[in-house]
C-alpha cells in the first residue's frame, strides 16, 4: 500500500530538502523529486486500484497523480528560468520551491486520500500553501489578489465543509471505500452535493463565484499560473466528482449542468473583450471548467471528454501560462495591444504560443477538442440538439476570441531586435503542448480507467 | 445537556450581535474570542458528562488556536499598523447592521428548519443557532472592508461549521475537527503576511486619512 503514497513523499521530501541552504539545491531537490514523482505515478498506473481506510486510488486518482506530477515536473523546470525574471521578488528562492513543493503535496495528497473530510482539508491546504505565491511580484495589485483569493476561497470552501458534514449526517461515514459500497439517497444528501458543488466550485472557477481567478492567474507568476490553471482547479472538481459518486438522486447532476453551462457562457462572452493576455488565458480556463462540469454532470461518455479534456488542457494551459512569462519577461507588459510581433522577436515562444492557444481552445488535433467533441455528443444524447448548439455556440466563441488575440499578438509589425528566451524557458512549454497533443493516444487508456471510477 | 447548550446558544447569538456594532477591530477580535472560549467550554462541559475524551481534545484545540492563539496573532498586527484599528469605511452604517444581522437570525432558524432541520429530527431555536453563527460571519466579511474584520468574519463562519459538526453529529471523527482547527490556523497566518503586506503596500495619503479619523475618533 506505501507505493501508493511515493509520489506525496517524494515532495514531502522536496519541501524539506529545499530549505537547506546550498547554492541551487533547492533548484535540484525540486527537480529530482518531481521526476521521481512522475516515475511513480507511472508506475501506479500499472498497478492495481488500492482502497484502505487511509487510502483510495481508484482509474481518476491514478490519471489526476500523473498529471499533477508531469505538470509539477514542467513547472519546477521552467521556475529555474523564470525566477531570474523576476526583479523584486517577496520570497527567497527556497522559500519559493518549498511552498511549491507544498503546494503539490497538498494536491497530491487530495487525490490519494480515502478520508472526504481530508480532501476538504488538502483542498484547504492548497490555499494555505499557494497565497504567498501568488503575490511572489511583491506589488500592491498581486497582494491585493492574494487577499481576494485567501478570503474568497477560504469561505467558500466553508460550504464544502458544511457539506461534508451533511454527507456524514446522512450516510454515518466520510470513508470513500464504504461510501462506494453504500446508495444513500434523501433530501439532506442531495443538499450536501450540491453545497459540495458550491464549496469546491468556488475553487474551481464555477459561476458566479470565479471573480477571485482572473486576479489571481492574471497577477502570479507564470509557472504558478500553469500550476493553478493545469491541476489546482481540476483537483477541485475531483472532489466535486467524489460527492456525486455518493448521491443517487439527479439533481445536484442537474444543477451542475446549469452551472457548468452559465460558466462556460460568461467566459466565452467576457473572453471576447479581453485586453490582457494572462487574464485571457484565466477566462480560458473558466471556459473550460465549465465544459468540463458540464461533461462530468452527463456520466458517460460525457465524463471520459471530461477527463481527456481535463488531462489535455492541463498539458496546453501550462504551455500558454509558461510562453506568456516568456514574453512578459521581454515586453515588460501583458496588455496585448502593446505586445507586437512576437513571431518575428520571439519565433520559438510564438509559434509554441499559436500552436498552445489552438489547443487551449480546442482545436484538432489536440486532446481538448476529442475531449469537447465527446462532451458536446453527451449534451446532444441528454438534452437535445438545442442544449448541444448553445454548448457548442459558446465553445466557439471562446475559440475565436482566444485566437483572434493571439494571432494579432504574434503576427503584427514587430519593433525591437530578435532575442528568444533560453533553451530552458522554450524546451518546457514545447514540451506541454506536444502533451496536449498526445493525450489523444491515450483515449481509450483513460476511458478505461475512467470507466468505474467512483464518481464517473 | 438541552439546557447547557441553550445558555451557550444564548450567550453566541449575544455574541454575534455584538459583533455586528463594533467598529473597533480589537473589540471584535475579542468578542470572536470569547465566543470561541464559550464553545469550548461547552464542547468540555459536554466530554465530562459524555465521559468521553475527544470533545476534551476539541475543547483544548478550540480555547488554544481559536480562543487564544489567533486572536493574538490578530491584535500583535494591529500594534503594527494602529492606523488601521477601527473600520472607517464600513460598507453598511451601524443601525442597519444591527436591524439585519437581527432579521439573519430569523431567517437562519427559517432556513435550518425547512433546509437540515426537519432531516435531523431538530427542530427548535437552538438547533438553528450553528446557522445563525454561518450567516453573521458571513454577513461581517459582506458589510466590512478592513481586512482583520473580514478574517474574523471567517472565523466566525468556521465556528458555526465546527459547531454543528459537534453538537449536531457527535460522532464525527475527532480528526477531522482537529485537522479543521489546524488548517484555520495556516489561513490565519498566512492572511496575517497578506494583511501586513497590504498595509505596507497602502499609499501615505490613505494612511493620512485613516489616522485622521482614528484620532478624530478618540477625541469625540
Amino acid at each position: 500500500m506505501w507505493i501508493y503514497g511515493l509520489p506525496i513523499f517524494c515532495a514531502a521530501a522536496a519541501s524539506l530538502l529545499s530549505i537547506v541552504r546550498v547554492v541551487a539545491f533547492d533548484e535540484v531537490v525540486s527537480v529530482s523529486a518531481a521526476t521521481a514523482a512522475v516515475a511513480s505515478s507511472i508506475l501506479i498506473m500499472f498497478l492495481p486500484n488500492a482502497v484502505s481506510p487511509e487510502i483510495f486510488v481508484d482509474g481518476l486518482s491514478k490519471i489526476m497523480l500523473l498529471t499533477i506530477s508531469v505538470i509539477y515536473l514542467t513547472t519546477t523546470v521552467f521556475s529555474i528560468t523564470y525566477l531570474k525574471y523576476v526583479e523584486n521578488p517577496l520570497l527567497k528562492k527556497r522559500i519559493y520551491y518549498l511552498l511549491l513543493n507544498l503546494f503539490v503535496l497538498s494536491m497530491l495528497f487530495s487525490v490519494t486520500v480515502a478520508n472526504f473530510g481530508l480532501i476538504w482539508f488538502a483542498v484547504e491546504a492548497t490555499t494555505v500553501t499557494s497565497a504567498l505565491l501568488v503575490a511572489l511580484d511583491n506589488n500592491q495589485v498581486a497582494i491585493e489578489a492574494s487577499w481576494r483569493y485567501v478570503i474568497i476561497v477560504s469561505t467558500g470552501l466553508v460550504i464544502s465543509l458544511l457539506a461534508n458534514i451533511l454527507l456524514f449526517a446522512a450516510s454515518g461515514t466520510l470513508d470513500a471505500g464504504t461510501l462506494r459500497h453504500i446508495t444513500v439517497s434523501g433530501h439532506l444528501l442531495a443538499l450536501a452535493a450540491a453545497l459540495a458543488i458550491i464549496g469546491y466550485g468556488t475553487k474551481a472557477g464555477l459561476f458566479p463565484l470565479y471573480t477571485w481567478l482572473p486576479d489571481v492567474h492574471g497577477n502570479a507568476p507564470s509557472p504558478v499560473s500553469a500550476l493553478f490553471s493545469a491541476v489546482l482547479l481540476p483537483v477541485a472538481v475531483f472532489a466535486i466528482v467524489r460527492f456525486l459518486g455518493v448521491v443517487s438522486d439527479p439533481g445536484p447532476r442537474r444543477l451542475l449542468f446549469v452551472l457548468g453551462v452559465l460558466t462556460l457562457g460568461t467566459a466565452a462572452l467576457i473572453l471576447t473583450v479581453q485586453r490582457d493576455l494572462k487574464r485571457m488565458f484565466a477566462y480560458s480556463t473558466i471556459e473550460n471548467m465549465g465544459t468540463i462540469l458540464i461533461g462530468v454532470s452527463l456520466g458517460g461518455a460525457g465524463a471520459v471528454g471530461a477527463i481527456v479534456l481535463l488531462v489535455a488542457h492541463g498539458f496546453a494551459k501550462s504551455a500558454a501560462f509558461y510562453l506568456s512569462g516568456n514574453i512578459l519577461s521581454r515586453y515588460k507588459t501583458m496588455r496585448i495591444s502593446s505586445i507586437r510581433g512576437v513571431h518575428r522577436t520571439m519565433p520559438v515562444t510564438g509559434m509554441t504560443l499559436f500552436f498552445a492557444s489552438l489547443a487551449v481552445s480546442g482545436a484538432p488535433p489536440f486532446g481538448t477538442f476529442v475531449g469537447e467533441f465527446m462532451i458536446l455528443s453527451a449534451v446532444f444524447a441528454h438534452y437535445g440538439p438545442a442544449a448541444a448548439v448553445l454548448v457548442g455556440a459558446f465553445i466557439a466563441v471562446g475559440f475565436v476570441a482566444v485566437n483572434a488575440r493571439v494571432t494579432a499578438i504574434l503576427f503584427s509589425p514587430a519593433h525591437g531586435e530578435r532575442r528568444e528566451r533560453g533553451w530552458v524557458g522554450v524546451t518546457v512549454p514545447i514540451i506541454s503542448t506536444v502533451l496536449s497533443f498526445g493525450v489523444i493516444a491515450f483515449v481509450p487508456s483513460i476511458e478505461k480507467l475512467v470507466s468505474g471510477a467512483f464518481g464517473l | 445537556m438541552s439546557a447547557t447548550y441553550s445558555i451557550t446558544g444564548f450567550i453566541i447569538i449575544v455574541l454575534g450581535l455584538f459583533l455586528q456594532w463594533q467598529v473597533y477591530v480589537s473589540r471584535i477580535v475579542f468578542t470572536f474570542a470569547a465566543s470561541s472560549i464559550v464553545i469550548a467550554v461547552w464542547f468540555a462541559y459536554q466530554g465530562i458528562v459524555t465521559d468521553s475524551y475527544s470533545p476534551i481534545v476539541l475543547a483544548v484545540l478550540t480555547a488554544g488556536v481559536r480562543g487564544t492563539l489567533i486572536p493574538i496573532l490578530i491584535v500583535r498586527n494591529l500594534h503594527v499598523t494602529p492606523w488601521r484599528a477601527r473600520e472607517n469605511n464600513p460598507v453598511m452604517g451601524t443601525a442597519s447592521s444591527i436591524v439585519l444581522s437581527l432579521v439573519l437570525v430569523i431567517f437562519s432558524l427559517w432556513l435550518f428548519r425547512w433546509s437540515i432541520g426537519r432531516y435531523v429530527g431538530a427542530t427548535g431555536v437552538y438547533a438553528a443557532l450553528p446557522f445563525a453563527m454561518l450567516f453573521q460571519g458571513a454577513f461581517l466579511i459582506i458589510s466590512r472592508r478592513n481586512a482583520f474584520i473580514q478574517m474574523v468574519g471567517y472565523l466566525e463562519l468556521e465556528n458555526g461549521v465546527l459547531l454543528l459538526g459537534a453538537w449536531g453529529f457527535p460522532q464525527l471523527p475527532l480528526l477531522i475537527e482537529a485537522a479543521i482547527v489546524l488548517d484555520l490556523l495556516g489561513v490565519v497566518v498566512v492572511a496575517r503576511i497578506i494583511m501586513r503586506m497590504r498595509e505596507e503596500s497602502l499609499s501615505i495619503d490613505d494612511r493620512a486619512v485613516a489616522e485622521a479619523a482614528l484620532s478624530e475618533d478618540m477625541r469625540g
